[in-house]
């Protein structure tokens, strides 16, 4: 593990100036950045809007496989969205004081990956301008939404997660937006006034800030994993080999929360270096979340592998197909690679306390998001072009189109989190605040005398 | 005449409830003072909280709206299109159910959120007392004043220790 960087003496002021530092203050590199992930956003939308024009058929779907990348992208980026509200809900519920400077960075995520993903069933609905008749409203075509179907239970599930996301992320930035609001000047000082509500920072607005986000962290935890085993049940209900599986639900969920934390190390590696926070997202904070990353590859191998092992030892004719085809067939490649990137390569890294360094934690992370994708391709893929009936065996290869569309979200979900990172603090500034209180509480520091106790006991008498 | 305020700020919390103390022998409504910082304080309250916060309620009670309200979208929808699919019952209740346990979590998001921003009464852009160094630091301490106490106010809190004493 990395020596921990001398700590500086934090206050108030310096810790101010330097989390809010890189909303005022732009440098060349991040115009450059974000006008790279613009042309690469641009892209998705370019390839889009050729797609709405010229039909579906641009994305080269065909039988037996109508999903395929977009899909596999879809569950992807749902799942990296576990990344922030859960782990940052769960942190904050145990109370784990290290969490502190990494809520903000995880909660973002979350956001900006949901957005990301949501933009998926849009493309591949074809006809996206119809994306209203999900929507259940008393209409014309005295239509309704089928709300058997599981992709109806995902369109309800990602809006609550998106809401409750949205929510999660706004609520603790209030007081920061405050902070932003009272050093701020110019058009920034009107846009920051706004989103503070009008926040002063009183005990009474701290008190219910507090049980605002704790009842939250609350809700969220299972509304996160609901949203997964639902995006699971959107494959495990149907009779498809490979599909049909009970353990789909929680097998997607680990999934998830895998590629979640990478991401989330990843991001953080890019935060701490560009906005030179090496003082505030310390070595610890790498270590523990890699240590949970570790904990999560071994999870996500047992599952792999109890997944793999039931389907082998079961045997049956429809579904040995679908898995030769991955252990030694056409995909075999990729299920090697995604087993290498996300058990062989990350084990010995975050297992081995000399290797768990930020830059080795980092590759880790990198692997371990491209094993995840190929992972979501090789549920999807496979199974389609390998369906009951052989004389339905067909081939998958993404067109140009679906390419550009997939690829460029990551450009798309890169640039949403700079542009945010531009706008407020990637750390919670009262919360890191609170947090250096609660260590000097810790240290041995006596509680102070407090007079509301003594009012409430009669010792104290207000006009008195 | 406008209601004017002290703005008192101290540099540690122990000076704060010195003053606080003072300002509550000197008469001074523990209802009307405001306490701000830029962290929420631990231990035991500046002031003794005027109202418990029934936010627990309100996430309650927007669970329980949510239910019944993805219950009841859910099971009339169906009834409305009376359509056998996959062979399940026309209101399937694992299906219902799930939409209900959804819609309760979103009901329950909401009204915590609105709960939060009733009780704090949020946005409020009016001129409420309000210090913005405390962003940097220390606490505020907001008291009411009149032209009769205002010689007392500013003497408790100066007598404990407070840096800067602004009136607005």
């Amino acid at each position: 593990m990395a020596t921990p960087t001398p700590t500086p003496r934090f206050t108030e002021e310096r810790i101010n100036r330097d989390l809010l530092g890189p909303l005022f203050k732009t440098s060349g590199i991040y115009y450059v950045v974000t006008g790279l992930l613009l042309i690469v956003a641009m892209g998705v939308f370019v390839a889009w809007g050729l797609q709405l024009r010229y039909g579906i058929g641009m994305a080269g779907k065909n039988r037996p496989a109508f999903w395929g990348l977009y899909i596999t992208t879809f569950v992807f980026w749902i799942g990296i969205s576990h990344a922030g509200t859960l782990i940052s809900a769960i942190l904050r519920v145990v109370q784990a004081e290290w969490r502190r400077p990494i809520t903000r960075c995880a909660e973002a995520i979350t956001t900006f990956a949901l957005v990301t993903g949501s933009l998926f069933p849009l493309i591949h609905l074809g006809r996206a301008w119809l994306f209203f008749w999900m929507i259940p409203y008393p209409n014309s075509r005295h239509l309704w939404p089928n709300f058997q179907s599981p992709l109806m239970w995902d369109f309800i599930a990602i809006n609550t997660y998106l809401t409750g996301s949205v929510t999660y992320l706004y609520l603790p930035m209030i007081p920061d937006m405050a902070v932003a609001r009272d050093k701020a000047i110019g058009w920034r000082k009107s846009v920051y006034r706004t989103l503070a509500l009008g926040w002063r920072g009183t005990e009474r607005e701290w008190v219910r800030l507090e049980k605002a986000i704790s009842i939250m962290a609350l809700i969220i935890i299972p509304v996160a994993v609901s949203v997964h085993t639902i995006v699971s049940w959107d494959f495990a209900m149907t009779v498809m080999p490979m599909w049909h599986s009970t353990i789909f639900g929680p097998y997607f969920v680990v999934g998830a929360i895998f590629s979640g934390i990478a991401a989330l190390l990843i991001a953080m590696v890019m935060i701490r270096k560009y906005f030179k926070l090496e003082h505030y997202l310390q070595p610890i904070h790498f270590d523990n979340l890699a240590k949970m990353l570790l904990a999560m590859s071994l999870l996500w191998f047992y599952f792999t592998f109890t997944e793999y092992l039931v389907t082998w030892y079961g045997n049956e004719s429809a579904e040995m197909p679908v898995f030769w085809s991955k252990i030694s067939g056409r995909y075999a490649p990729m299920f090697w690679l995604m087993v290498t990137c996300n058990i062989l390569i990350p084990f010995p890294i975050l297992a081995i306390k000399k290797l768990r360094t930020i830059p080795l934690i980092f590759f880790a992370s990198c692997c371990i998001l491209v094993g995840m994708w190929l992972e979501r391709f090789l549920i999807i893929v496979p199974t389609l072009v390998h369906p009951y009936l052989p004389y339905n065996y067909g081939h998958y290869w993404p067109s140009y189109t679906e390419m550009a569309i997939a690829g460029g979200t990551l450009g798309f979900f890169v640039l949403l989190y700079f542009l945010f990172a531009k706008f407020s603090p990637m750390i919670s500034i009262w919360e890191f605040e609170e947090g250096l209180q609660v260590a000097s509480k810790h240290r041995g520091e006596l509680p102070e005398p407090t007079f509301a106790g003594q009012i409430a006991r009669g010792d104290i008498h207000p006009g008195h | 005449m406008a209601q004017s305020f002290c703005l008192a700020k101290f540099n540690q919390p122990v000076e704060a409830r010195a003053a606080i103390r003072r300002l509550l022998q000197a008469g001074i409504d523990p209802k009307s003072m405001d306490v701000m910082t830029s962290q929420p304080i631990h231990g035991e309250p500046f002031l003794p909280d005027q109202q418990p916060t029934k936010l627990r309620t309100w996430a309650l009670g927007g669970a329980a709206i949510g239910l019944a309200g993805g219950f009841s979208l859910a099971t009339f929808t169906a009834l409305a299109y009376p359509l056998v699919k996959g062979g399940m019952p026309i209101v399937a209740p694992w299906t219902v159910g799930l939409i209900a346990y959804e819609t309760t979590m979103l009901g329950a998001v909401l009204a915590t959120l609105a709960g939060l921003l009733v009780e704090l009464r949020l946005p409020s852009f009016s001129g409420r007392p309000y210090d913005p160094s405390v962003v940097d630091g220390g606490v505020v301490v907001a008291v009411p004043c009149s032209d009769q106490n205002r010689k007392s106010i500013e003497d408790a809190v100066s007598a404990a220790g407070a840096t800067t004493v602004n009136w607005v």
